[in-house]
């Protein structure tokens, strides 16, 4: 019996197995070994072995390190404040009210657009010359110039702007997910929490928020991984720019490998991603989702 | 038992499907080898006059050779993704691709060259520096579609005002015509730049300056810097760094001071390039553009333009050294992978015979005589500036080296939005970009 559910199970397990390898593990493999290589793209037989140079050169890159630091910024920022909006909007939306479901549905509609196309959105409306946020501030009588703030080509906002437009489009995804989470906790906690005489404050703290901490775990790694990874938005919004002030590390590795041909510098630098996503994913599972912590 | 047995041959069915998938591939790449298929393929930027003209003259291509024009078009730097993942694959794809001038070093390694192309007559009829810029290493790679540099385009119903003389002459003590220097452009910049809906707010910009993050920036500046003298341009003989020398800080200064100090451009000069600036052209809120030549074209086009029919065109301006220009020329190239050699070169040909489709286009062509011809039509009136500019004395190719894309990048598109902002003196962004290029430069 055991024999046969084993096999059957390596049966299963084998077309999903050659995907993986196929498909990950052996790009993976390449670019491992790439990244110890100086490659020219244009004579691939001028291959010349170079050890971790590409790697130290990396690390002690300052246009690396600006990018990394960016990128560290873009997700702390970003995330951060989608969790925070999506956090307050599920609430909002978790008691049932006339008109929450149309609601629900017009606050998921971001969701549903392409990064590209938030990027050129979101560049339009940017514009200082012709950009509605500027002329609407300006109107308001926020702004005494339409072109007082050049949000894509002040380099002390052009990263933030690119957050804006990031904020405007994922926050939807922790809402959804959040809202699923809270949806999914017993009525019956809460019964017993007005029965003794807890008011909302208390229900949140002692009985929402705990039990959404394993949701709330999987949306931020999930959202956390995919900032890191953004490229569209800043692509089309910025470029990186100016001068190197909103680039990531997906839009210099992009530029490093297929704009000046160094496929040995971006599959480095592409690996130190990698393992630090690695790190940083491990780091949240084992600290929030301590199987401890949820058996006491 | 009977179900594992089945289980597992349906396993194996899935894999062997997926190893078949894979073969498939390679039978599409054996046929297109034996050359039985009668195709060309030609790779061209989607949108673009190549893609336009690549479809007008398929149907006559095929009646003369009886090849049939396989056009795959893709965004610009999609183009030269593509060519150069061909280049690295050697897998044959393209047959035909056109491209900017700016890719021959990177590319060239796989390019086919095309000397036997280059007949006297043919290189006869082209402007200074054509041949050269589709060349590497004096080779030839590149057949040249058309040309085009900056040239000055503006309002010349603003210009020809009564009062508007009369005002300028006032201020300024001179008449008001096109500018030709550094000295009469900013002047000019300056009389326009004003509100006039008196509601407080500057509406009008005598003209605008590049700064957004891609090479247009620096074609735009390295347009003044060839004015005051730069020449050869960035990097020098042996690879000597010159881009922290007088004639780029002076350029570059020059371009600050419309921004910072005269305040006669938009003051999100760090957004600005092409685009954008014919946009506020066109809805009238500058009055004159350092632009592609052909921009002429729409700028007289009611339905693109506000202000058609009252548009003029003139040379690109000029400084110390005399009239000097970046040239944007593209070119059509053959993969050396291509298995279509022969055919390829009679299409290069066939579509050089066919340069005046380019004109009518987009407003530039490769070959003077087509230049010479139009020039005298409505309609086509930037001609006659846009060849002065191509031939004036200081204009002149990018270097052609590998690293130029790097440089740009990395180097002179932020140095000039370093200077641009405020971040660093002109001097200063420039003596930093030198050290970025000397880094990123081969070791002497």
């Amino acid at each position: 019996m055991r024999l046969k559910n084993g096999a059957l199970s390596t049966i299963f397990f084998f077309p999903a197995g050659i995907f993986m390898l196929v498909f990950l593990v052996y790009p993976i493999f390449l670019l491992i070994r790439d990244s110890f290589y100086k490659i020219d793209i244009i004579n691939p037989s001028l291959r010349e072995f170079v050890g971790f140079a590409n790697y130290t050169n990396s690390l002690t890159s300052e246009r690396f390190l600006k990018a990394l630091w960016n990128t560290v910024v873009y997700i702390g920022v970003a995330v951060g404040f989608e969790f925070i909006l999506g956090l307050i909007l599920a609430l909002l939306l978790s008691n049932a009210f006339k008109g929450s479901q149309f609601i629900r549905t017009l606050l998921l509609s971001p969701l549903m657009l392409a990064p590209l196309v938030t990027g050129i959105i979101w560049k339009f409306m940017l514009n200082d010359q012709f950009g509605i946020v500027n002329w609407g501030l300006y109107k308001l009588g926020i702004l005494s110039d339409p072109h007082q703030i050049l949000w894509l080509s002040d380099s002390r906002f052009a990263l933030y702007s690119t957050i804006i437009a990031d904020i405007w489009l994922t926050t939807p995804f922790i809402m959804l997910v959040l809202l699923a989470g809270i949806k999914g906790i017993p009525i019956s906690l809460y019964e017993s929490a007005d029965m003794d005489g807890a008011n909302k404050w208390h229900k949140f703290r002692y009985i929402t928020f705990p039990s959404l901490i394993p949701v709330a775990t999987v949306a931020l790694l999930i959202r956390m991984i995919d900032a890191a990874r953004t490229f569209d938005i800043v692509w089309v919004l910025t470029q990186g720019g100016p001068g190197f002030s909103s680039e990531l590390l997906s839009t210099y590795m992009y530029k490093t490998l297929t704009r000046y041909g160094e496929v040995g510098q971006s599959s480095a630098m592409a690996v130190i991603f990698i393992i630090i996503l690695l790190v940083l994913s491990s780091f949240f599972i084992t600290k929030m989702w301590s199987p401890r912590r949820r058996h006491s | 038992m009977k179900k594992k047995g089945i289980l597992s041959i349906v396993s194996l069915l899935l894999v062997s499907s997926l190893f078949l998938s894979g073969c498939s591939g390679e039978k599409t790449g054996s046929s297109e080898a034996k050359g039985d298929n009668k195709t060309i393929t030609v790779l061209v930027e989607g949108g673009s006059p190549a893609f336009k003209v690549a479809k007008e003259t398929a149907a006559e291509f095929k009646e003369e050779t009886g090849y049939t024009v396989k056009i795959e078009s893709v965004p610009y730097t999609g183009v030269y993704d593509k060519l150069k993942a061909e280049v690295a694959s050697q897998a044959g794809a393209f047959d035909v691709a056109t491209i900017d001038i700016l890719w021959f070093p990177a590319l060239a390694g796989g390019l086919l060259p095309l000397e036997d192309l280059m007949t006297d007559d043919l290189k006869n009829d082209l402007f200074p520096g054509l041949v050269e810029g589709g060349s590497y290493q004096n080779k030839v790679y590149g057949m040249p579609v058309w040309t085009n540099a900056k040239n000055l385009i503006y309002r010349k119903d603003l210009f020809e005002d009564e009062k508007n003389k009369a005002d300028f002459q006032a201020k300024y003590g001179y008449e008001l015509h096109p500018p030709t220097t550094w000295d009469e452009y900013s002047d000019v910049a300056k009389f326009f730049t004003k509100d006039t809906n008196n509601d407080g707010k500057v509406d009008m910009y005598g003209t605008t300056v590049f700064g957004a993050n891609n090479g247009d920036a620096v074609a735009s500046w390295l347009d003044h810097a060839a004015q005051a003298g730069a020449k050869p341009l960035v990097v020098g003989d042996k690879g000597k760094v010159l881009v922290n020398t007088k004639p780029y800080v002076d350029s570059l200064q020059f371009l600050v001071d419309l921004l910072k100090k005269d305040q006669s451009v938009p003051s999100g000069a760090l957004e600005m390039a092409s685009a954008e600036t014919s946009e506020l052209f066109w809805n009238g809120k500058s009055a004159m553009m350092l632009a592609w030549g052909h921009f002429y074209v729409p700028s007289n086009d009611s339905k693109q333009s506000k202000v058609a029919g009252k548009v003029g065109s003139a040379p690109m301006i000029g400084g110390g050294a005399g009239i000097g220009a970046v040239p944007g020329p593209w070119y059509q190239v053959i993969p050396s992978s291509s298995k279509k050699q022969e055919i390829a070169k009679e299409y290069l040909n066939f579509i050089y015979e066919k340069n005046e489709l380019f004109m009518k286009s987009l407003g530039v062509a490769a070959r003077k005589s087509i230049f010479e011809s139009y020039s005298t039509q409505q309609g086509y009136e930037h001609l006659k500036p846009l060849m002065m500019t191509l031939s004036g004395p200081q204009t002149q190719n990018r270097p052609a080296i590998k690293e130029w894309q790097e440089i740009e990048s990395e180097a002179l598109i932020p140095a000039v939005q370093y200077a641009l902002s405020g971040e660093k003196t002109p001097q200063e962004a420039l003596d930093w970009a030198a050290d970025v290029i000397k880094d990123l430069l081969p070791p002497q």
